[in-house]
């Protein structure tokens, strides 16, 4: 180990990265009455060189999504312009170990290793047409980080989206973890005043239009309206319509001031 | 859904100056599964300028089976706040296999054939030191009990390196309980020391049953304490 310097020689104690850490509750009324049927903890430390890590661990009960109870913890990372970087997933289904994997993005390469109960030990090399710019790994706090995507310089209110890649296509994120890529289109809706369990904020709204996508989902994804904080993309608020009639909304907010 | 998940923060304190000095937090979790799984989750933070002159930002995310025995470990570390490395590491009885990328080594894969299965995984949250003393037998007579093959994801005191599998042999004595008072609470707990050799002596205090984490001393010259600060259990 190198040996410390003197005091006088170093900075002593400054750190420059933030972190933010909130909680968020899922609810539906897919039954006909309210029913809290998820919630995820989620933070974000935007680090001194740029990078963005995300920590969200998600708890899904069965019967809104699907007829399974998710546990699910995600590290993942992006650079400093919410590209991704790296993303380690674990998931348990029914209180059962279903798989772990880690995926990395380096220019037009992504590479998974993973375990499943499902697949066994499986690594992944996917060539890329061109640089991934998001990845879905689920927790909803982290469906904000598709966002900047959207450029907001064109005047097209929806932009359609190739190739957005994901750790499984589930609606749930219950499979694999193994990339696979989905196309989707995202309209900006403006921005609104939203109030929610963690306070009233400034927010812009989008919306995932994930019905355009050709069939590459085992079952139609319904819309997903979603709110985030501006420019640092912050989870606010999201709605999914359809079977789910589900919202998902910050109830905690840590600023880390 | 009948998993248990424990939330907590430990609040690192240098002593070596003669005063106290915050100089790191820790904010951690555990989920004890349905089927037996641990799965530890701990965000690090070390100031620069007392372990070493850097500071460091650390991510692990540690799953155990329901013996307190190792099955993965992932780990992400930044220095001096930039990216310095991460990697996933699997135990599965038979090898230990590791896939890394840092600024310092690039792409590295590792398969560490095993003899026994690994007693523990020294990630260096301060939740993994506790996790060390998991594999002590209390069924045995003696009171030093030698952990072989204790996979290292760093050598460096403040774990600062690679990350990269090390093996590494460490002595575990068990002192008896104890009660012991940290600012979330007073608790009746084991207290455990890691004889210092290559690292600097270690102690450890937790509560086994449930299990909970209480405090860390460690001697030498990085005299220091580890308090838990903040507890919740959901």
């Amino acid at each position: 180990m190198r040996l410390p310097k003197t005091r006088n020689e170093i900075v002593v104690g400054i750190m420059n990265h933030k972190t933010i850490r909130g909680k968020v509750a899922y609810h539906s009324h897919a039954s006909g009455k309210q029913r809290e049927f998820g919630r995820e903890w989620f933070s974000i430390t935007t680090h001194q060189d740029g990078e963005r890590t995300l920590r969200a661990q998600c708890e899904i009960e069965r019967g809104v999504v699907a007829e399974r109870d998710v546990l699910r913890d995600v590290t993942y990372t992006t650079d400093s312009l919410f590209r991704p970087v790296d993303c380690y997933t674990r998931i348990h289904a029914n209180g059962k170990f279903l798989g772990a994997g880690w995926m990395r993005f380096r220019g037009c390469e992504a590479e998974c290793e993973s375990l499943s109960a499902t697949n066994g030990r499986v690594s992944q090399r996917v060539r890329l047409e061109r640089p991934a710019r998001s990845l879905g790994s689920h927790p909803v706090s982290s469906d904000a980080f598709h966002l900047p995507r959207f450029d907001h310089r064109l005047q097209d209110r929806v932009q359609y989206q190739p190739d957005v890649w994901m750790t499984s296509l589930e609606h749930d994120g219950c499979s694999g973890p193994l990339l696979a890529s989905l196309p989707l289109s995202l309209e900006y809706c403006g921005r609104e005043t939203v109030t929610v369990g963690a306070g009233t904020f400034e927010a812009d709204h989008y919306r995932f239009l994930i019905e355009v996508a050709t069939g590459a989902v085992p079952r139609q994804h319904p819309t997903e309206d979603l709110w985030c904080l501006p420019n640092s993309y912050i989870f606010i608020k999201a709605t999914v319509g359809g079977y789910m009639a589900a919202s998902f909304e910050l109830v905690e907010l840590d600023l880390g001031i | 859904m009948t998993h248990r998940t424990v939330r907590g923060k430990i609040q690192y304190i240098y002593e070596a100056r003669g005063s106290d000095e915050e100089f790191g937090w820790e904010w951690f979790s555990i989920t004890h599964h349905e089927d037996g799984q641990h799965t530890v989750r701990a965000q690090c933070e070390i100031k620069a300028g007392f372990v070493a002159e850097r500071s460091v930002t650390r991510d692990v995310v540690y799953s155990l089976d329901r013996q307190y025995r190792p099955l993965d470990c992932f780990v992400r570390l930044h220095e001096s706040g930039h990216f310095l490395g991460a990697g996933w590491f699997r135990f599965d009885g038979q090898c230990a296999h590791g896939v890394a990328k840092s600024v310092k080594t690039g792409v590295t894969t590792q398969i560490i054939p095993l003899d026994n299965p690994i007693p523990s995984v020294g990630a260096h949250p301060l939740l993994c030191d506790m996790l060390h003393c998991m594999a002590y037998d209390h069924n045995k007579q003696a009171r030093v009990q030698r952990s072989r093959g204790v996979m290292m994801t760093s050598l460096e005191l403040d774990g600062c390196s690679g990350p990269f599998l090390t093996p590494h042999n460490m002595d575990i004595e068990y002192l008896g309980e104890e009660n012991v008072s940290v600012p979330a609470g007073s608790f009746d707990a084991e207290h455990y020391r890691f004889p210092g050799v290559e690292f600097p002596e270690e102690e450890v205090w937790l509560v086994r049953e449930p299990l909970q984490f209480v405090r860390v001393r460690v001697g030498g010259s990085m005299k220091s304490r580890y308090d838990l600060i903040k507890i919740s259990n959901e």
